[in-house]
Parts: structure tokens; sequence; C-alpha cells
């Protein structure tokens, strides 16, 4: 696979294949770090194709200085950052939460935990927590990235990035021990 | 389990024990989060959206003709704001050479070789005498350094052009039994030569003292040919030579002009 150097200056040259290889080589990993914040797939969807304009209308700032992944990485996270100040998020955000409000009058809580769905609890774990420690924990546990380059992504200090890590982790183990709980307390009854 | 803890702890050195110790506590249980990935169709409309965006691709055959346009557009405005110095030189170089081939009856073919180059070689001193100018610098405006430069050698190389064409026809006029083709390929190799050598010049040296030392060096080298047993073997030499000679100059001069071209010479020229 030819290096993101080269594709980089194919696509100044104007060639639409090399944006296609490139697009396609991180498509997954950006769509897997926007769903991954935003928990929903159409939502996801919008923001990884806007990411990628981004990409292609900001190519020539790029410097071939820095890995081009971790410049990637940073437009995304910027972008989502961008997402959730957004009056389109406030909107979606009072309407998913409309939703849920149904969902849970519905099914409550409790029945979300008796579907066993480990998935939804640690979605739901991750989701409680605030965007810089989500996004932290994200690039870390899901991006297999280093504390420095997170540092770098999210242009934070390591010791900020150290800080929301644990912050992050220690509220998703708790959050995760009440799931625990509230499930064998179901199933006692 | 085991792999996450390779993949974020063997190699992360800032990760530290306490650090360490929450991610065996919730690790396991994050792989749980998997994701939905979108279609292939609808990767594909991804693509499809962002094609509009990548640059246009440069029609190089457009833009190379455009900027040749320039180029010669410019060579015609230049024709009229070269130095009344170049033009009276070279015309009497014309009438000079034309009196003396047919006054004390030159070899014409040896004639032609020798005076051919000799219009590009004063041509240099216009195109580098005048390139710190103001007009230049007016024209700067409108005009990249290089552009300017290709014009002046265009017209340079354009006049010399004309010069051995009206020489030709002339001796091919009065000399009815001269081999024009011969003539041509005579004044042809040492202008190839030339103008190649000058192209270097203006792009290396910039020194109007190399000028000077090229149309000595053409000079000291037109004496010793004129030597009776060179000028024999100069005459033998077949015509595959001339025409590789000056295949192989006109090449180096067109790369050396898209050189000039594409890098600038500006820099060159005041540094």
């Amino acid at each position: 696979m030819p290096e993101d150097q080269e594709l980089i200056k194919e696509i100044l040259r104007g060639s639409q294949a090399a944006m296609e290889v490139l697009m396609r080589k991180y498509y997954k990993h950006i769509y897997a770090l926007v769903y991954r914040k935003v928990g929903n797939r159409d939502t996801a969807y919008d923001l990884t194709q806007e990411i990628f304009i981004k990409m292609i209308q900001r190519i020539e700032s790029y410097s071939s200085k820095g890995s081009f992944k971790s410049w990637l990485y940073q437009v995304a996270v910027n972008h989502c950052r961008d997402y959730w100040r957004s009056s389109e998020y406030k909107q979606t955000s009072k309407h998913a939460e409309l939703l849920d409000t149904i969902k849970c009058e519905q099914k409550s809580v409790p029945y979300i935990f008796e579907r066993k769905e480990m998935r939804e609890q640690v979605k739901q774990a991750i989701h409680s927590l605030p965007d810089i420690q989500r996004e932290a924990v994200i690039l870390k546990y899901f991006h297999h990235m280093k504390i420095q380059e997170i540092a770098v992504v999210t242009q934070a200090n390591v010791s900020t990035v150290k800080s929301r890590l644990k912050q992050g982790l220690g509220k998703i183990a708790a959050s995760l021990e009440r799931g625990e709980e509230s499930e064998k307390k179901r199933i006692r009854k | 389990m085991k792999k996450r803890e390779f993949e974020n702890n063997h190699v992360d050195i800032d990760v530290d024990k306490e650090l360490f110790e929450l991610e065996q506590e919730v690790m396991i249980q994050l792989d749980e989060y998997d994701v939905e990935f979108p279609g292939e169709s609808e990767i594909m409309m991804t693509v499809d959206a962002i094609r509009p965006y990548v640059p246009v691709k440069e029609n190089i055959w457009k833009t190379s003709y455009e900027h040749l346009s320039a180029i010669v557009k410019h060579s015609a405005y230049e024709v009229f704001h070269f130095s009344p110095i170049f033009w009276i030189t070279n015309s009497l170089l014309l009438v000079i050479s034309l009196i003396a081939i047919f006054s004390v009856e030159l070899n014409p073919y040896l004639a032609m070789l020798f005076l051919a180059p000799l219009p590009t070689i004063a041509g240099l001193v216009e195109v580098l005498r005048s390139n710190n100018g103001m007009a230049e610098l007016e024209m700067s405006l409108k005009f990249s350094w290089q552009e300017l430069i290709i014009s002046k050698l265009l017209v340079v190389g354009g006049f010399n052009l004309l010069i051995n064409i009206i020489f030709t026809i002339s001796i091919s006029v009065l000399y009815p039994d001269i081999w024009i083709w011969k003539v041509t390929l005579y004044w042809l190799t040492p202008f190839t030569v030339i103008s190649a050598v000058s192209l270097v010049i203006v792009s290396k040296f910039r020194q109007i003292h190399m000028v000077t030392g090229t149309l000595t060096i053409w000079v000291v080298i037109s004496t010793l040919v004129s030597q009776t047993t060179i000028i024999e073997h100069i005459e033998n030499l077949p015509a595959t030579f001339y025409i590789l000679v000056t295949a192989f100059a006109s090449a180096f001069s067109i790369i050396k002009m898209i050189q000039i071209y594409k890098r600038g010479i500006s820099y060159e020229f005041n540094h």
C-alpha cells in the first residue's frame, strides 16, 4: 500500500483514486472513533463524511513533518468537539433524550440490564463521561494510542491526558459495578 | 485481555500503576462496545461526496500552451524595448559579414559556421544588462522574472535565426552551386551549441563579462579552426555528426529553458 505522503502528493495533483485509497485506509478508524463518541450510527456516518471532506479541504495545510494519522485524528476530534457545541447536536440530543425517556417508561431501566447486554452497559458508561474524558478513553483503549499521541491529537499535555483517563476509567468502573449490582438485585427478586 | 495489555501498556511508558490497575478493572468489558460499520454502498456515497473537494487536476497541455503564449506575447513586446545598440550592432554584423563573404570570397560554409552564433552572444549582453532596470521591475508585476528572461532569450534567438536564414537565402541566391542543406547544417550546429551555452551562462554565471569571455573563446576557436588542416577535418565530418550535435544542443536548450522557467531565475540574479 502506498505511503500516506505519496497519496497526499497524488491528491494534490488531483488524483481521485489516491483520495479513495487514503479515505478507505482510515475510514473505519475515524468512523469507529466518531461512533463511540456519539453513540449513534447515522450521526457517526454524517460526521465521518464531514471529517473526510475537511481532510481534503485542508490537506494542503498538512505539514509532512508530523504523522498524517495524528493530523487526521486531530481533525476528527476537533470536528466532534464543534459538533457538541453546535445547535444541531443540542436539537438531536433533546430528541434522543425524549426517545430515551419513552423507552425507559416503556421498558424501565432494569429491563435494559435484564437483557444482559454488556455492550449497552459499556456504551452507557462511556457516554456518561464528559466529552474530554470520553475522547481520551476511546483513543487509548479502542484506537490503541499512547498517552503522548493522545496529548498531540487532543492538544493537551500528558499529565492532563493521564488525569482524564484515570477519572474516565474510574467512572466507567463505578458505572459498570452499579449495573452489576442492579442486575444481581433484579435476579434475587 | 492479554492482547489489550500488550497493546496499551507494554509500550506506553506514561501508564502508571494507578492507571494500570484501573485498566485491569474495566478493559475486558470495554471490548464489548463494538461498532456497527456502514456498508460498502454507504462508504461509496461518502467517497462520491468527497470527490468535488479533490483539487482539480491541471491540464498540462493547456497550462503549457497558456505559459508559452504569454512568453511569445511578451517577446513581441520586448522586440520594441530592446536597446538600439543591440539592433545596430547586429545589423552592422550582418552587413559586414555579407560584404566579407562576397568581396573577400570567403568559404561561405565556414563563414556561416563562424558568424552564426555571434548575434546570440551579443544578445546575451542585452539579456543580462537590463535585468535590474526599472522597466523590468514594473513589468514584473505582470510577468515573472523567468518569463522576462525567457522572452528576451527568445527575441535574441529568434533574431539570430532570422539573420541566419537571410544569410542562407543570400548565399544561395549569389552562389547557385551551393548546397543549401550543408549551409543550413553549418550555421545550425554552432547556433544551437552557442544557444545552449548562453542558457547556462544566464542561469549559472549571469555575469556580463561571461559574454565577453564567450565571445573571445568563440573568436579564438574560429581563428584556430581557420587553419587549413582543421578546415579539412571539419569539412570531412559526416552530416550525421552535425545533426547529432544540433539535436543534442537543442534538447539541452529546451530542458534548460524549462528548468529556468519552473525554478525561476530571479533568485540567481539577486544572490
